[in-house]
């Protein structure tokens, strides 16, 4: 990792409450470009809930969440006693060019349910290619004289080509290409599961977040999953993947978060923090997950 | 929001919780007694203000069934609240909602019956002054021929929502394969589409 690039996520003191329920309590994260970083921790830390508050399905309590020196949100911790403002919900357009930046990947898988596997790829990036095409254009028409606006605006045919080609590639890649014109509902959960994670990969992000991938899936179905998460891994993609499957952090993470009581008690690369943990939870944590 | 979902409280408490033929005496009554008011638009404006509210809560209930996965799932890819709720949440809530609100379409029809209150010829109530004599029995006959008209337009719609209904299961848990082959024509037709599309611009720019 090179310190003279700063971090792609930025993320400072984060607190998440439920009601009452303090789920996060400051966590301070930052991820490099590149970086594979798997967290581990037992049920009820707060993983998933740190993974959903990274892309704002979760509006954070209180911290600082910057993506590549953008500060997307911030919102300071009340002092003690006092009453934890309200943060102000991030206007919509910053909000979904964030995310869609971040692919995010499900427990359940999520496939849209009313379309087919390849609608389910080509849906987003064909209808935020036409919207960010009205945009440019609205901007060319209304822009002020002498602002000369260079990009090249494509035509709706350009983006649906674009799309096509490359769902239809994604869908090779996967070999799921006979699946195209299925439904999910007839599909087995590792199908599923892959064609969730190239639904993501269709809009290019720059960080995947995986959310216990292979949790739902039967045993059989988990070796598939894993190996197209690997190979996007190889490929040099970033991600944050929440994992019960120790095995897979330890040969893939380049950095390892404990998380336990809503922090992040230990990190480090995988050696460490399978071989030689220091924290006393974690040393606990491991001893009953690799029984 | 507090405004509108108050009013929208009020609004689905006071229709669900007083009788359609109160509704229609007080419309008739007091809010729309104007001199001259077509009685016809008067039942027409109660039956739907009625009516509203029972499908309201039947759409409500629909969108509330579909899994909070795929809006997050539309969310986490960038698309905005509004197209993830035009484009995947409402078709699938569709299907759901399809039943209740075809049982409302069929309970408004027969519902409509009580606007002889208001002395407005329907088909009850022609029914009835057909029949009117000094013997109960004489009005079994036109009264059985109404039923049929209602069983008729009751069957016909009952027809139609099955359709309807079968139009939005495409993508139930057993796909035969005869819809799977459609859905791969459709899908092959699509991406010709986009081709033939895509070679006409590329033909244009070049001239
Ligand atoms: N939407 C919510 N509303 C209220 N409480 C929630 C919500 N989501 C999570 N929680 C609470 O937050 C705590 C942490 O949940 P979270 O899902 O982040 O844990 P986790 O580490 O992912 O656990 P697991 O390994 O079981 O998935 C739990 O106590 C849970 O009850
Ligand atoms: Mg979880």
């Amino acid at each position: 990792m090179s310190e003279k690039h700063e971090s792609m996520i930025e993320v400072t003191d984060l607190y998440k409450n439920f009601g009452h329920n303090q789920v996060l309590r400051g966590v301070d994260v930052s991820i490099h470009s590149g970086e594979k970083i798997a967290v581990i921790g037992p049920s009820g830390s707060g993983k998933s809930t740190f993974l959903r508050c990274l892309n704002l399905l979760e509006q954070p309590t209180a911290g600082t969440i910057c993506f590549e020196g953008e500060e997307i949100f911030s919102v300071p911790l009340a002092e003690e006693g006092a009453k934890q403002r309200r943060p102000q919900p991030i206007p919509s357009r910053k909000l979904n060019a964030y995310r869609q930046q971040m692919g995010m990947v499900f427990q359940h898988f999520n496939l849209f349910n009313n379309l087919t596997v390849l609608e389910n790829i080509m849906f987003a990036p064909i209808k935020l290619g036409k919207q960010a095409m009205h945009r440019a254009k609205r901007r060319q028409f209304f822009g002020k004289k002498g602002e000369v606006d260079t990009e090249e605006i494509k035509s709706v045919a350009q983006i649906e080509k674009e799309a096509k080609d490359q769902a239809l590639s994604l869908l090779e890649r996967i070999g799921l290409a006979d699946k195209a014109s299925a439904y999910p509902s007839t599909l087995s959960g590792g199908q599923r599961q892959r064609i969730a994670i190239v639904r993501a990969l269709a809009m290019n992000p720059k960080v995947m977040l995986f959310d216990e991938p292979t949790s739902a899936l039967d045993p059989e179905m988990v070796g598939e999953v894993l190996a197209l998460i690997k190979e996007l891994a190889d490929d040099g993609m970033t991600m944050v993947i929440v994992t019960h499957e120790m095995g897979f952090a330890r040969e893939v993470a380049t950095r390892v978060l404990f998380m336990d009581g809503g922090k992040i008690q230990e990190e480090g690369p995988p050696e460490k923090v399978f071989g030689a943990p220091e924290n006393a939870r974690l040393r606990d944590f491991l001893s009953k997950v690799l029984q | 929001m507090v405004v509108p979902n108050f009013i929208c409280d009020v609004y689905l408490t006071v229709i669900r919780g007083t009788p359609v033929a109160v509704q229609l005496f007080i419309m008739y009554s007091a809010i729309l007694a104007i001199r001259g008011f077509p009685l016809e638009l008067t039942a027409v404006l109660t039956f739907g203000i009625n009516s509203g509210a029972y499908v309201a809560e039947s759409l409500r209930g629909g969108l509330q069934s579909v899994d909070i996965g795929q809006t997050e799932a539309a969310r986490s890819l960038g698309l905005g609240e509004g197209q993830a709720m035009l484009h995947i949440v409402i078709p699938q809530a569709i299907k759901s909602v399809i039943p209740a609100i075809g049982n409302e379409l069929i309970a408004l029809l027969k519902e409509t019956s009580i606007v002889c209150m208001l002395g407005i010829t329907d088909l009850t109530y022609a029914a009835q002054i057909i029949g009117a004599g000094n013997k109960m029995a004489t009005y079994l006959a036109p009264m059985i021929v109404a039923a049929l008209f209602y069983l008729a337009v009751v069957y016909l719609l009952v027809l139609i929502i099955r359709f309807i209904e079968k139009k939005f299961k495409q993508s139930e848990q057993h796909i035969d394969e005869k819809k799977m082959e459609k859905s791969r024509r459709r899908m092959e037709k699509r991406l010709q589409m986009i081709d033939e599309r895509y070679e006409k611009f590329m033909a244009q720019k070049e001239t």
